[in-house]
């Protein structure tokens, strides 16, 4: 037997709402029609090392608004072992984060991250990145006036023929856009502009990402010069292993709104003279059932031997009308 | 200067340099850092360009910029949601061609001479308000009308509540059930009601 089982508050009937699949829209107004931005996991492996765990609460720092970290060791994640992933999407279920981050470290890969993605609460895609060279956001010395305020947009400069020509990096790039991106906003306020991130593939393998703060200069015109004051963290991430989405997965999460097939109007077409043409159907006029007066104008004997007389004979029960839009 | 050489995603302020190679990878950290923030500070100002000469609308906050929708692609979150399933009497009404109607919501009550709700508290034609059922040939002796009357209704209420569940059901299994609605199972299967062990296992374990 089965029961029905709603909220009993409104409160968590919304919250169950948020966190329904739903459709993109451009429309600012409607937030229940636009996807949610992505909500980011960070997760401790068996051991993680001290950089690890300073990289993972940087992360975190910076993707404040929108991430959440569980601090707890799990042993039974290995993204990219069949059957490492259980713990992994029932987490991504529980928390209704589409984005992870799973350090961890060990002897054969030290200092290691991996960048994943899920579609629907199952595993997209895997990116595994050694760190090297951290530098942590204290070791950074500057004006504190500058710093960036929490969830600002980023900016993001890629420099480099790896993130092109190699398929890791490629990969790589678009993870780390989908990771830090933010909110995806229709409208942006260009006097909260503070930060950048910026990737230079060093080498087919490396990339060395940097976290630098914004500062608009004047520049007598009405574009600012800027500048940029790195604040850290900056670190190397070596690429290891990864895995692309299937093929069919990326085709249905790669969706947009705008691909769904418009309704088709009825009667109107486009012509390429006339433009927009539209039939307007009208119905059999009733005639037997008008009710008669004795001083109906059309009834008078006169002018019904006169409109005989000149008017041709028209026997049309269904008119047609063809008029322009 | 050299702002078309680099790729400019505005939607999601992101800009790329394709063609940039080291010639030799700086040694030391500071000088490596240096040149790639040297190299990303053109490519800032080259999203800046085209940031700031779009048209801007004036705010308390600060000028509001529309962005261009993001060049780059990125998967979505969740799937769309499904449509769902007509229920058991929307497709009835599509077959005979039922349309909705607006229904007034105050009805006259005949039996109080006022005005009442269609549905709902203090409504139309309720229960209480009935004084007098007046007899019929077909009725059977001994039958109270009045809890007839009562119990015709529980049943009507019931089995809308079944028609109810049964497209909830159908819903379930087009994945268009509404967010908030979940379908549990009241009771697990008592054990020892179903076979528990397959039938082809247990032959084995005969043999065995």
């Amino acid at each position: 037997m089965l029961k029905v089982k709603t909220p009993k508050t409104h409160r968590a009937k919304r919250a169950l709402e948020k966190r329904a699949p739903r459709l993109a829209s451009t429309r600012p107004l409607l937030p229940l029609l636009v996807e949610n931005s992505k909500k980011t996991l960070i997760l401790h492996g068996t051991k993680t090392s001290d950089v690890l765990n300073a990289v993972l609460t940087q992360i975190h720092h910076l993707k404040r608004d929108n991430s959440i970290r569980y601090t707890k060791r799990n042993d039974n994640i290995r993204p990219f072992e069949s059957g490492g992933e259980a713990s992994l999407e029932f987490f991504s279920q529980k928390t209704d984060c589409s984005l992870f981050v799973f350090g961890s470290h060990s002897k054969k890969r030290p200092n290691n991250l991996v960048l994943g993605r899920m579609y629907d609460h199952h595993v997209y895609d895997l990116v595994e990145v050694g760190v090297e060279n951290f530098k942590s956001l204290e070791s950074f010395v500057y004006d504190k006036k500058i710093a960036p305020r929490a969830a600002t947009k980023p900016f993001f400069a890629f420099i480099g023929e790896g993130f092109e020509s190699v398929e890791e990096l490629k990969h790589l790039k678009e993870v780390l856009l989908d990771l830090f991106r933010g909110e995806a906003v229709e409208n942006i306020n260009l006097s909260g502009i503070d930060r950048v991130f910026v990737c230079t593939a060093i080498s087919s393998t490396t990339v060395f990402m940097t976290h630098c703060a914004l500062r608009l200069k004047r520049s007598g015109t009405a574009i600012p010069r800027m500048e940029l004051v790195e604040v850290g963290p900056s670190m190397d991430l070596v690429v290891r292993r990864h895995r692309l989405p299937n093929e069919s997965l990326k085709k249905e999460a790669m969706k947009t709104a705008s691909h769904q097939p418009k309704k088709k109007m009825k009667n109107v077409h486009r012509d390429l003279v006339q433009g927009k043409i539209g039939k307007v159907y009208m119905p059999d006029q009733q005639v037997g059932d008008m009710t008669l007066t004795s001083n109906i104008k059309g009834l008078k004997r006169e002018r019904r031997e006169s409109k005989t007389k000149n008017a041709p004979k028209d026997d049309q029960s269904k008119k047609r009308k063809t008029e322009d839009q | 200067m050299g702002a078309e050489k680099y790729e400019v995603d505005l939607g999601n302020l992101m800009a790329f340099d394709p063609s940039h190679h080291f010639q030799s990878v700086p040694s030391s950290r500071e000088e490596l850092a240096k040149a790639c923030i040297g190299k990303g500070t053109e490519l800032v100002q080259s999203i800046a360009n085209a940031l700031f000469s779009l048209p801007a609308s004036a705010d308390p906050e600060g000028p509001l910029v529309k962005l261009p929708p993001s060049a780059t692609r990125l998967p979505r979150e969740k799937h769309f949601p499904k449509p769902k399933p007509p229920t058991k009497w929307e497709e009835f009404a599509k077959m005979k061609g039922i349309k909705n109607r607006k229904k007034d919501k105050r009805v006259f009550d005949e039996q109080t001479d006022t005005w009442k709700r269609r549905y709902g508290y203090d409504r139309v034609n309720d229960d209480r308000d009935v004084p007098i059922i007046e007899a019929k040939m077909t009725d059977e002796p001994g039958e109270d009308p009045f809890s007839k009357r009562q119990s015709e209704k529980k049943q009507r209420v019931e089995k809308q509540e079944k028609n109810r569940l049964q497209n909830l059901k159908q819903a379930m299994k087009a994945d268009a059930l509404p967010s908030h609605v979940q379908l549990a199972a009241t009771a697990l299967p008592i054990t020892g009601t179903k076979r528990e062990v397959p039938k082809k296992q247990a032959e084995k374990n005969l043999r065995v």
